[in-house]
């Protein structure tokens, strides 16, 4: 790679350094960053003493995993790749783009540049994990060295999937797709077949459905991985888990690192290889268009016909334009949102599989469904502010009031996982019928909860605010604060459920001395919890307004 | 031979040509202003120019080196200065300076760096983030680190956006030091006045295709004839206004001229 390019590596996180040292300077920035910092010692905090607090898994065990640990997520961005089509093989910020696509260095430079970004967060990453590690691993320096190896190995891998995906004509796309999809298909069939084959017998009768589901998962992928097919799948990451997993120095110890740095080269050199070829076929694909097509048209502002007029959506007021709008980028990932749905309505519909009373059943069901909103969705239905950071200034120029661009701009995300709910929620009375009365109240209870769950994304993106597909340090922390604040959240919210339902009771008595209505507690817990569900929507709304007409370009973005 | 050479370049998007057979020479000292509507085809010109983009056919070279096939020698005696400077926010303007010079290999770059700056009032923001300053200044910085490297070639997409008089002044003055330094500009404007003032030769792009090239005062006085004053922007209304029009009778004789206009350009291409 160009040194200029390394000097600018260097200025960029000297930049970021800079910029982490002003994170003082103004009241609200510090109460940011002080709550940035609480996050961080808390998710350090739990990490560090689950270290030590924890048994260690035996080394056997610890190497075995290793390999199929790499081998599954490499697998996922393979799946996720084949599922959603990367519209460009590498993303380039603007700046990027007008100082280093422009500048004078080769396309391979441009992507050791990319590749080097990628690698940094690795580090990161495999410093953590060789933290949360440590009881296991016999040697720390090396195990460290070894699972950033591996991390990085990983990471050329998922380069490696978005530059074919990027890179290959829309047929050979659909066929990489229907050729990794089949598999994968193929796959789980297969291991939920042997799953059931060796499904316990009520000897764990007591324990969660998750909690079985996941230890059923487990063996059956560890069995998986014994078979031949599952040996062969292994074999690129059998050298990393020599190194994480070494026991004593040695000669031998030395050649796998060797051949660890040769893994992680040889995939630097094909991210290499294949981003030319593919990026070469395309131009000379264009050109022999171009050359064949004589009668390729020129643009003419009288070829372009009209549409009969505008969109009916010229009629509609307040928050509904706004919303419009996310909907058509909704419409265009239509695909990638059905992928990010089926993992949660399937694990919100696990208890359906355990024998309880409709009810019971019912409530598990709801609980589950929030929390699995709650926690992916999300991340998954990006259709509000965080899409908008390049336009955020042109939606604070609209002359709409502030509330109706924020209602306008949770308003898809919010549908979205509505319907999702809804459809859920079908399956459950289809499954176990429920009184008509119980789903309406919930259906309309997650409203309210939609909008906290995607009201609170947005609030922290508006309060420092960032740019969707970067890649690096910056977003891996972010996403794990993010995620650990989320967590928090989620803790305090169930403490308050909690605390609720044991008051509810004595509050109905209440009514029943004071009015002499008997009062159901269950209907006075359901009320007070629609209430709080509803005010605290209101509330967030209210601050994530705030934080919208606060939002200033030059002291939030930099720009 | 010449600094900046277009043949033959094509670029299709979707089936649809954004430039179609656009052909143009810049000789050292030449300043070419290139004119069109918007979608004309300017900027692809001008990102085909920088390398940002591969042509579908032709070929574009700076000072010999094919931007496709030599990019890092054709790069380097280049600069392209975008009409919406893009810098890293948390660098600083020294840093951005820094980086220019490294990736240009430039010697004595403290020394250019420190004239440059005073040259574009940025002396007091040395220190300054990007993301600190103005639109006008960043589009200045941009000039700075594009100036850097004395380039032969300097291709510029609407450079007076966000500047301040001085700075539309100091800019214009600097692009005809470096015209008369032996440097070829292009320069992309919609600003007329601004193109008749400091241009040397005019290219008038019209729907991805050529309707006038050649020198400002040829194709000045290639229309004195005409009852219209023959002022650039006249010009420009005439060749880009029939495409609009089509055939109407009021505008037949404007396109007559047009025609004998575009046969003057094609003789001239031929020469090329």
């Amino acid at each position: 790679m160009s040194s200029a390019l390394w000097k600018l590596l260097r200025f960029r996180l000297r930049g970021r350094l800079r910029r982490l040292g002003r994170c003082m300077s103004t009241p609200r920035r510090m109460a940011m960053s002080l709550f940035a910092l609480s996050l961080a010692v808390i998710w350090l905090g739990n990490a560090v003493l689950a270290v030590f607090l924890r048994d260690a898994y035996s080394l056997e065990d610890f190497r075995k995993w290793i390999p199929i640990c790499l081998g599954a997520y490499a697998g996922w961005h393979f799946i996720r790749v084949a599922w959603n089509r990367p519209a460009r093989a590498f993303e380039w910020t603007p700046a990027e783009e007008s100082l280093v696509c422009s500048g004078p260095f080769s396309a391979r430079q441009q992507v050791c540049y990319r590749l080097a970004i990628i690698f940094s967060a690795a580090i990161f990453k495999a410093l953590i994990a060789s933290l949360m590690f440590l009881p296991e691993q016999p040697l720390w320096p090396v195990g460290f060295i070894g699972l950033l190896m591996a991390l990085g190995y990983l990471e050329m891998l998922r380069v490696v999937a978005e530059v074919i995906a990027a890179g290959i004509t829309d047929r050979h796309y659909r066929q990489l797709r229907f050729a990794t999809l089949t598999a994968a298909a193929l796959v789980a069939g297969i291991a939920v077949r042997m799953m059931l084959r060796s499904w316990p017998d009520g000897e764990n009768g007591d324990l969660p459905l998750v909690i079985l589901l996941l230890q059923g998962f487990i063996s059956t992928l560890a069995e998986m991985a014994t078979s031949p097919v599952g040996q062969v799948l292994q074999l690129p990451f059998v050298t990393f888990r020599e190194i994480i997993g070494a026991e004593h120095f040695s000669l031998a110890l030395c050649g796998w690192i060797l051949l660890g740095a040769l893994h992680l080269v040889a995939a630097t050199w094909l991210v290499l290889v294949l981003e030319q070829r593919l990026r070469l076929a395309r131009i000379a694909d264009e050109q022999r268009a171009c050359l064949v097509d004589g009668a390729m048209q020129v643009r003419r502002s009288d070829d372009e016909t009209a549409t009969g007029g505008l969109s009916p959506v010229v009629h509609w007021r307040g928050p509904f334009t706004l919303a419009w709008r996310q909907s058509l980028g909704a419409r265009k990932h239509a695909s990638g949102i059905v992928l990010a749905l089926i993992a949660p309505g399937l694990l919100a519909c696990l208890p359906l599989l355990r024998r309880m009373s409709p009810t019971a059943t019912y409530y598990n069901v709801v609980g589950g469904l929030a929390f699995y909103s709650f926690l992916l969705l999300p991340a998954a239905l990006k259709f509000d502010f965080r899409r908008d950071y390049e336009r955020l200034l042109l939606l604070k120029s609209l002359p709409v009031r502030t509330s109706t661009i924020v209602l306008g701009q949770l308003m898809v995300p919010v549908a979205i996982t509505w319907v999702f709910q809804l459809t859920v929620l079908a399956i459950v009375e289809l499954v176990r019928p429920m009184p008509p009365l119980t789903l309406v109240a919930t259906a309309l209870a997650f409203i309210p909860l939609n909008i906290v769950i995607f009201g609170l994304d947005n609030l922290l993106f508006l309060l420092s605010p960032y740019r969707l597909h970067q890649e690096g340090l910056e977003v891996f922390l972010r996403t794990t604060l993010t995620f650990t604040a989320k967590g928090l959240i989620f803790g305090i919210i169930l403490i308050a459920v909690f605390l609720w339902s044991q008051v509810s009771r004595p509050i109905a008595e209440q009514v029943l001395t004071w009015g002499g209505v008997d009062q159901n507690p269950r209907i006075v817990f359901g009320a007070g919890l629609l209430w709080a569900i509803t005010m605290a929507s209101a509330a967030v709304l209210w601050v994530t307004g705030r934080a919208f007409s606060r939002y200033d370009p030059s002291l939030d973005s930099g720009r | 031979m010449p600094v900046i050479e277009v043949s033959e370049f094509h670029k299709v998007y979707d089936g649809m040509a954004a430039v179609a057979g656009l052909s143009f020479r810049v000789n050292a000292g030449e300043i070419l202003g290139l004119v069109g509507p918007n979608g004309a085809g300017k900027t692809t010109t001008m990102r085909a120019l920088s390398g940002l983009i591969p042509p579908s056919r032709g070929d574009l070279s700076i000072c010999g080196h094919d931007v496709q096939r030599e990019p890092i020698a054709a790069k380097t005696r280049l600069a392209y200065i975008p009409d919406d400077p893009q810098l890293f926010p948390d660098l600083t303007v020294a840093e951005h300076l820094a980086f220019a010079a490294s990736a240009y290999g430039i010697s004595n770059a403290d020394e250019r760096a420190s004239e440059l700056v005073e040259q574009f009032a940025l002396a007091t923001r040395w220190g300054a983030t990007a993301g600190s300053l103005s639109r006008g200044m960043r589009q200045k910085l941009a000039i700075c680190c594009g100036y850097l490297h004395e380039p032969d070639a300097i291709l510029f997409d609407e450079p007076l956006t966000g500047l301040d008089p001085h700075g539309i002044r100091t800019l214009k003055e600097s692009i005809r030091t470096r015209s008369r330094q032996g440097a070829a500009v292009v320069i992309s404007s919609h600003l007329l006045a601004m193109v008749e003032d400091i241009c040397t030769h005019v290219l008038i792009l019209d729907h991805g295709q050529s309707r006038f090239f050649g020198p400002l005062g040829e194709l000045k006085e290639s229309y004195l004839s005409t009852e219209e004053s023959a002022s650039l922007e006249n010009i420009f209304f005439l060749a880009t206004q029939s495409r609009l029009q089509g055939s109407s009778d009021d505008s037949s004789s404007a396109v007559d001229e047009i025609r004998a206009q575009e046969m003057i350009s094609a003789t001239r291409y031929r020469g090329l």
